[in-house]
């Protein structure tokens, strides 16, 4: 079978320039990459990130300790500071309130580690710990109403069945404000891509919370508690945090200096071409995704030049918080060696910066994505 | 060269559960220090009974930074006694180093990435006792992997409620093969097995 790059080498780019960009865009491989084989952290190929929906089989995994065995009726409580608790099984979550579809962007907070210097020690992801997908479920705030949170209910404490490998291995728990519980975006979920959520994606149920990274979308959740405070242990209380002011990298903060992180930065991220790809002189696509857990994206524009002229890509689909949108670049070149530079921007002014802010962990590597290719 | 070899060799070990120390030294690399290899089989029993060696492979850290992972992991209970600190952080730190050159993921496709999960029994080890098996795991499994399959610290890993439990199989050949610090035991017959696997699918995370 004729792949897309080859069909791009030995075709003549004005003919298919008629073409629609869909019939363009020809699915990639059904494959991952193996980040790491047990517990399964797996990503995917850059190449899959030129369309809206990342389908779920090749979309990226990740978890501290691995999945728990498969429990399709595995209960989920919601109690605490509470006038009641209930406890529910997955069917009876879906009567709890009104079915939504939301369509989100889902990110690892260690996407593009690997990009941070100096190195810092964890899952040394590339750019495949990204994708976007619906989700379907209810609100949370449906089920808040249920159990009535006392007043002083101020934090949500998720958790889910994947036990630590030992007793003494902190247990995964995140906590996510009450504010943020209640935005009508944050739901509990049963299908991800219309279809019912895989183990690897957190079956039966998990935490959907659009714009925030990763970390707080818990997977095969069995517990909702509201508490006065954030939860304790090592989840909460050390990891996930950013420093409060930049820092130099490589150098060492404070626990007093640093913060939870929650919203994932504005990005941008090239598909197509990937590097070291030949397409044929004329007509050049640069194709990718841009996104901001703040706002939604306001321009993506591409660099030829190394970053000294911008030009405007068109944005393609539908525009949101925490909602990706293709970028598509097409211009006209001649043949020799090209390198493009991405560069999102998103509708509360924040800019995507030439080199991510370095932080001890790694978080959030959203720096200029520099692809080069050849033009034969 | 030198962390070529290291790499092979720790790859090499997980897949071959006695990896013969004369391998080290066999082809034309360079020799590896005695406080070398000992790291590396240090890192085989504590680091990788939780995690596969790609977690170990892909870090680019300096010695102190090992130096604080390896605390924190111990302060998790990986099994690493106080004399096998240094010999683990200096291997560590000489075969990852920010040095230590380019690493890209395997390409694995979507299909093996889901069916690694699933449930798969072998109808030989299917149908077990779980009254019998209760009793097996308690004078067979219960000293290293706690009484109620939880895990203990530096020693087995939590088996409750985990997908490799629905994996008879898997569970057979690592019950017989060993797996890091886990003893060879190869005289465990199939219904034993079968019994020990029902015994464990009857537990629940609390």
């Amino acid at each position: 079978m004729l792949d897309r790059r080859a069909f791009l080498k030995t075709t003549a780019f004005g003919s298919l320039a008629t073409l629609a960009p869909r019939a363009l865009a020809e699915a990639p491989a059904k494959e991952l990459l193996e980040t790491v084989a047990s517990p399964q952290n797996l990503a995917t190929p850059l190449s899959w990130f030129d369309r809206e929906l990342t389908p779920t089989d090749v979309f990226f995994v990740r978890s501290h300790f691995g999945p728990p065995s498969l429990d399709a009726k595995r209960a989920l409580s919601i109690e605490g500071r509470v006038k009641r608790s209930l406890v529910l099984t997955p069917e009876e979550l879906r009567g709890q309130g009104e079915a939504v579809t939301v369509t989100a962007v889902l990110q690892c907070a260690g996407n593009g580690r690997r990009f941070h210097s100096p190195r810092v020690p964890g899952v040394q992801w590339g750019h495949g710990a990204m994708g976007q997908a619906t989700f379907t479920g209810v609100r949370l705030r449906d089920l808040l109403a249920k159990v009535t949170p006392e007043t002083d209910a101020a934090w949500v404490t998720v958790a889910g069945a994947d036990a630590p490998p030992r007793p003494t291995v902190p247990a995964f728990v995140r906590s996510i404000p009450i504010a943020r519980a209640m935005d009508p975006s944050t739901i509990i979920a049963w299908a991800m891509n219309g279809e019912p959520l895989t183990l690897a994606h957190g079956a039966p149920l998990r935490l959907v919370v659009p714009g925030w990274a990763g970390d707080h979308w818990v997977k095969w959740l069995t517990h909702v508690r509201l508490e006065r405070e954030e939860a304790p242990g090592f989840y909460m209380r050390t990891a996930y945090k950013l420093p409060t002011s930049p820092v130099a990298p490589g150098a060492a903060v404070k626990p007093e200096d640093m913060r939870s992180l929650t919203t994932f930065p504005v990005k941008s991220i090239i598909a197509r071409p990937a590097d070291g790809d030949r397409t044929a002189a004329g007509g050049q696509e640069v194709v990718g995704v841009a996104f901001s857990g703040e706002a939604p994206i306001a321009k993506v524009e591409v660099s030829l030049d190394g970053g000294t002229t911008w030009r405007p890509a068109a944005l393609e689909g539908t525009g949101g918080t925490g909602r990706w949108q293709v970028f598509r670049l097409r211009f006209e070149a001649k043949p020799g060696r090209l390198t493009a530079l991405s560069r999102a921007t998103d509708k509360k002014g924040n800019v995507q910066p030439e080199k991510a802010a370095w932080n001890p962990s790694g978080y959030f590597w959203n720096g200029w994505h520099a692809v080069t290719w050849e033009v034969a | 060269m030198k962390r070529l070899a290291a790499v092979a060799v720790l790859a090499c070990a997980c897949t071959k559960p006695s990896p013969e120390p004369s391998r080290v030294d066999a082809g034309a690399v360079a020799p590896v220090q005695p406080t070398v290899a000992s790291g590396k089989e240090i890192a085989q029993h504590a680091c990788l009974s939780c995690h596969s060696e790609e977690m170990l492979v892909q870090q680019r850290l300096p010695k102190e930074k090992w130096a604080a992972t390896v605390k924190k992991m111990v302060g998790w209970g990986a099994g690493v006694e106080p004399a096998e600190t240094e010999p683990l952080v200096e291997w560590l730190a000489a075969s990852y180093g920010p040095d230590a050159g380019p690493w890209e993921p395997k390409t694995i496709t979507a299909e093996s990435a889901r069916a690694a999960l699933e449930p798969k029994d072998d109808p030989a080890l299917s149908g077990g006792d779980g009254g019998h098996g209760k009793q097996l795991f308690a004078e067979r499994c219960a000293s290293c992997h706690g009484p109620e399959a939880r895990g203990m610290a530096g020693l087995g890993v939590n088996l409750v409620e985990r997908t490799v439990i629905y994996r008879s199989g898997d569970v057979a050949a690592t019950v017989r093969r060993g797996r890091g610090k886990m003893p060879p035991m190869p005289a465990t017959t199939d219904r034993e097995v079968a019994d020990i696997v029902a015994h464990l699918r009857t537990l629940r995370v609390p």
